[in-house]
């Protein structure tokens, strides 16, 4: 009867829901397209050098590997953002269109490393976090402002300029709050800030997961709760979703006035099943896997993978390469092969 | 013949009584069968309860409350008019029901179809329980719109009578306006003459008392009309009324309605949070119209926008149903 | 996605915005109608963040009234944002349509009802439009009305945000932002509102301030000057000053003489001077004055309401604001009168001295 719209509803209207969730078969099939996409590129590449180059002497970057080096670029956006001291929401943001840019490219079409400072300049801009291009190049070493300032147009037209993003820092605050009230007898205001504090800094490896992709803010915020203080969040989450609980939610209810209690009384009946209980356990514990199972390469890994993409990138490397290897290696020409890769 | 006929319409066939005799006689009928009768046979017959018809091989039991006044001297027509009547009372949905008019027309349709049946006694059993079936499904927009229909020509008939009352004050007011001017014409003539005898310059004279004249009958028709307009607007609580119903326009709004007003939290008055805390004291901040209500309640709201969006399963369906 | 800018034709020149030019143009492809929103990238600092920040915020922002953000096309040296096309804003609705520039209340209080549907969408959304003025409220002929220009927009933090005072032109800003907060919050897009439907009344804007000084007391003159009683903490305000010249409050009734006792109550409730006694858009949209429009929307279904109203509009044919009858009205629906005992007790007295004035 009631056709007032439900928060639930309000987020399923929002681009993040409509354009960038997916489910686990979806966004598999999506990184096996987009790996594809990248190896044909690389072929293309490849072909123009068909009289210099085997075909099969470039060695392709799996979907695996393209994870790992986006994850690894991902922590590295975390830490230029700490480096210039912006608000953990342009971070999350710029994390955010990172991930979400190689969702669309592959990491054989653009190397990451470039496109991390873009994203974190577009979302400084995007999160209304003012600063200028020249200032944000200046404290990155090798780049100018046009390098950075190139890829913004493609990142934009990736993102299909659905650049409004919700990230769990806020759910977390919230449910700081209500977790105040309905433990408070079972928990100290203190107890539960230490528990918050820790779920916070949590939520900075659930962005760099996939968990973005198939789980809503406020879940995400319950699964770093959940993994900090399991036996305290699945009290709160039964005191406030189980049924037979339901009792002391409509005493408080009732201290109310009664004009507002009639007209939550039969919502909640109506909502607060036992299934939804289960519903969201199960989901906030199905996302708590997601968050334990973060991709974390090492730096030697991600060299590894970065060696591989930079001749995907540009094949002629292995020329130059070979060339070198019988000329001897020298500091020089080093310096000659970072210029090149930086300059895509 | 057609003179025995005329004379029988005027008869009751029951006590033969004529209306040529008894003018004010009147005729009933009952719609279990239509067959006529005077007034006063049916009080003779039916004031000590249900009883049979007179008529010769009818026989239906009739109840004395059910007979109604012959409106239609073709009794035909009277009986389709009451089948009509009722069946509309039940299915009396408008074009505004229907997404389209196709839809609307083979409603129609039917209704007529129905109406036909009762009228020639075809299909009887089954188009009753068909009748009573549709008004236990759609009892309450049945009301609904008999209700809306109700009110329709209840306004129809205030907003008649408000016009109605309308015209009788501004005629008054007019007929007012005419004696004032006439009042105001021979009052000038006297001025005139008064001071003509005073004064050298006949013609300044004249003129100068015309315009004050005509100034005053101006600013008189100017009150008029105030009252007047005033009268529109004070004295009408049926237009007002009126226009607010037919204003009822809601302007689009693409939930049609609004926002969920359950909250899924009991809001506390405070909760332990330092950096609120701090900044509850700032007075710049109450200057700026901060509160501390309103930030609780803005975040303890955002922790349940899209709690119970599961996407895996939403997707999943969405899926299915596009391939 | 990939739109090319070739697909529209530009039609003439509809203004500046703040950062851009926008054309009306036609989709050659189906004739439709379209705001083109040009945008400059010659700026050294890339995509400027103003049409970043539109861009971002009209893309979620999917609501009646607000104007829908097409698509964004991309060309050398320039950025279009393809907006939905309305007629003209109420500025030019209101030169155009109104007496004088004055409003029928009935139109008036459409376009309130709307104009505040549209704040609500934007506040829940954690967005502040900070820009509110009748050039950027968009109507067409179906009596629509939706917000547009979101140049200045941004969305909103919590716990607190500390913004630039360059936000809304200065006629339609609120005294806080006047006297230098920074840490403003939806209170000061509803003290727009305010300003919006006073002018709706009156025909011209209510405070026409030259100056950020003289705006102020534009203000104070008419609601009166704050002072540390009436306002605390009004005296930590950056240009707050001890020696404004002291007014006290005036009955608006006396600059608008045409407004209903519940319209003039919804005034008073935007147009306080204290940011925090300002009433929110949630609660305007409750006030009794929109009494006729809430709790009806129960029974009637997306589609049916839009039919609806599509054919009346037909049947209507005309540029007026056209109501659209609510066949579904609930039977249980009774327009509850709320009623506003101090100023109705008013309205006689109100009656009485027009009159007066006629017989001087």
């Amino acid at each position: 009867m009631s056709q007032r719209v439900t928060f639930d509803e309000l987020y399923r209207r929002s681009t993040q829901y409509r354009k960038w969730s997916f489910t686990k078969e979806e966004l598999l099939n999506k990184r096996i397209q987009i790996n594809s996409k990248g190896c044909a590129k690389v072929d293309e590449r490849l072909n123009q050098l068909k009289d210099q180059i085997e075909p099969n002497s470039i060695e392709k970057v799996t979907i695996d590997e393209e994870l790992k080096l986006i994850s690894f670029h991902s922590r590295r956006i975390g830490m230029l953002a700490k480096h210039f001291n912006m608000p953990s929401q342009v971070r999350a943001t710029a994390i955010s269109f990172l991930r979400k840019f190689y969702l669309v490219n592959s990491v054989m079409e653009y190397h990451p490393k470039l496109v991390l400072l873009t994203c974190l300049f577009l979302a400084a801009k995007s999160e209304n976090y003012f600063i200028s291009i020249n200032s944000f190049s200046k404290r990155i070493p090798k780049t100018t402002p046009e390098s950075i300032l190139s890829l913004e147009f493609e990142i934009l037209q990736s993102l299909e300029f659905t650049l409004l993003t919700h990230h769990p820092f806020r759910p977390l605050y919230g449910f700081f709050f209500d977790l105040q009230d309905v433990l408070k007898d079972e928990m100290k205001p203190n107890e539960l800030g230490k528990i918050y504090d820790d779920a916070r800094k949590l939520i900075d490896e659930a962005l760099i997961s996939d968990a973005v992709y198939h789980f809503t803010p406020p879940q995400i915020a319950l699964a770093c709760l959940k993994e900090i203080n399991n036996d305290i969040i699945l009290k709160y989450l039964s005191k406030k979703f189980k049924p037979n609980k339901l009792d002391t939610v409509k005493e408080k209810d009732e201290e109310d006035d009664d004009e507002q209690n009639e007209t939550i009384k039969p919502t909640i009946e109506n909502e607060l099943t036992q299934s939804m209980y289960e519903k969201i356990v199960a989901t906030v514990e199905e996302c708590q896997k997601f968050i334990r199972n973060g991709e974390n390469p090492t730096k030697e890994q991600a060299t590894e993978i970065d060696r591989k993409v930079q001749y995907c990138l540009n094949p002629s490397l292995i020329l130059k390469r070979k060339r070198e290897n019988t000329t001897d290696i020298n500091g020089d020409s080093n310096g000659i092969k970072k210029q090149k890769t930086d300059s895509i | 013949m057609a003179d025995v006929e005329e004379r029988q319409k005027d008869m009751c066939p029951i006590c033969k009584t004529d209306r040529y005799l008894s003018p004010d006689m009147k005729f009933l009928v009952n719609p279990e069968c239509y067959h006529k009768m005077c007034e006063s046979c049916v009080d003779r017959i039916y004031s000590l309860g249900p009883a049979p018809c007179p008529y010769p091989n009818c026989g239906k039991t009739l109840r004395k409350n059910r007979f109604k006044l012959q409106i239609f001297d073709d009794i035909l027509v009277e009986k389709e008019i009451d089948i009509r009547n009722r069946i509309l009372s039940i299915y009396n949905k408008i074009q505004d029901d229907f997404d389209d008019l196709q839809s609307y027309n083979s409603y129609l349709e039917e209704v007529e179809e129905m109406i036909f049946n009762l009228m020639n006694g075809i299909d009887i059993v089954n188009t009753e329980t068909k009748l009573k079936q549709y008004k236990e499904e759609n009892l309450q927009k049945i009301d609904l719109n008999n209700n809306n229909r109700e009110k329709e020509f209840e306004d129809f008939k205030k907003r008649e009578e408000f016009e109605k009352n309308l015209k009788i004050q501004k005629l008054q007011l007019e007929r007012q306006i005419e004696i004032e001017e006439k009042q105001l014409n021979e009052l000038a003539k006297k001025e005139i003459l008064n001071k003509l005898t005073t004064s050298n310059d006949i013609n300044q004279t004249i003129s100068q008392v015309k315009a004050s004249v005509l100034k005053k009958s101006s600013a008189r028709r100017k009150q008029l009309k105030e009252i007047m307009t005033s009268l529109q607007n004070s004295n009408n609580p049926q237009q007002e009324q009126h226009q607010e119903s037919s204003s009822s326009s809601i302007p689009f709004t693409p939930f049609n309605g609004d926002r969920e007003l359950k909250q899924n939290f009991n809001k506390l008055s405070n909760y332990y949070d330092p950096f609120i805390d701090e900044l509850k004291l700032k007075k710049d901040y109450i200057a700026a119209g901060w509160k501390s209500e309103l930030v609780y309640e803005r975040i303890l709201n955002e922790a349940f926008i899209g709690i119970g969006c599961f996407i895996q399963d939403e997707k999943k369906n969405s899926i299915l149903l596009s391939s | 996605m990939t739109t090319q800018s070739s697909q529209f034709q530009q039609l003439e020149k509809l203004g500046e915005g703040t950062y851009a030019t926008v054309y009306k143009g036609r989709n050659r492809a189906t004739g439709t109608l379209v705001a083109l929103k040009e945008i400059n990238l010659d700026s050294e600092e890339g995509t400027p963040s103003t049409a970043i920040r539109e861009i971002s915020l009209m893309k979620d922002l999917k609501h009646q009234n607000i104007i829908n953000l097409y698509d964004v096309i991309h060309t050398e040296n320039k950025l279009t944002l393809v907006f939905e096309y309305l007629d003209r804003d109420l500025k030019r609705y209101m030169d155009i349509q109104g007496n004088h520039g004055a409003l029928e209340p009935s139109v008036i209080k459409s376009f309130m009802y709307q104009l505040l549907k549209g704040i609500q969408f934007c506040h829940q959304n954690r967005v502040l439009h900070r820009d509110l003025k009748p050039q950027n409220l968009l109507t067409n002929s179906k009596g629509e009305l939706k917000i547009g220009d979101f140049g200045l927009a941004r969305a909103f933090g919590i716990p607190v945000n500390t913004f630039s005072s360059e936000v809304v032109t200065l006629w339609y800003r609120a005294p806080d932002v006047l006297m230098g907060s920074r840490n403003y919050s939806t209170s000061i897009d509803m003290w727009s509102a305010g300003c919006i439907l006073a002018e709706m009344f009156i025909g011209r804007p209510l405070f026409p301030g030259a100056s950020n000084e003289d705006q102020l007391i534009k203000i104070f003159r008419l609601i009166g000057t704050p002072t540390e009683r009436t306002w605390p903490g009004v005296s930590q305000l950056p240009n707050y000053r001890a020696n404004f010249e002291m007014f006290v409050p005036q009955d608006l009734r006396t600059i608008i003489t045409s407004i209903e006792p519940l319209a003039l109550n919804l005034l008073n409730s935007l147009l306080q001077m204290i940011p925090e006694n300002r009433i929110s858009a949630a609660q305007a949209l409750q006030h009794p004055w929109f009494n006729e429009y809430n709790g009806q929307f129960n029974n009637v279904s997306f589609d049916q309401q839009q039919h609806q109203q599509s054919q009346v509009q037909q049947q209507a044919g005309q540029s007026h604001p056209q109501p659209q009858h609510l066949q579904d009205l609930p039977s249980y629906y009774q327009p509850q009168q709320q009623s506003q005992p101090q100023s109705q007790s008013q309205l006689p007295k109100q009656q009485h001295q027009t009159q007066q004035q006629y017989y001087q």
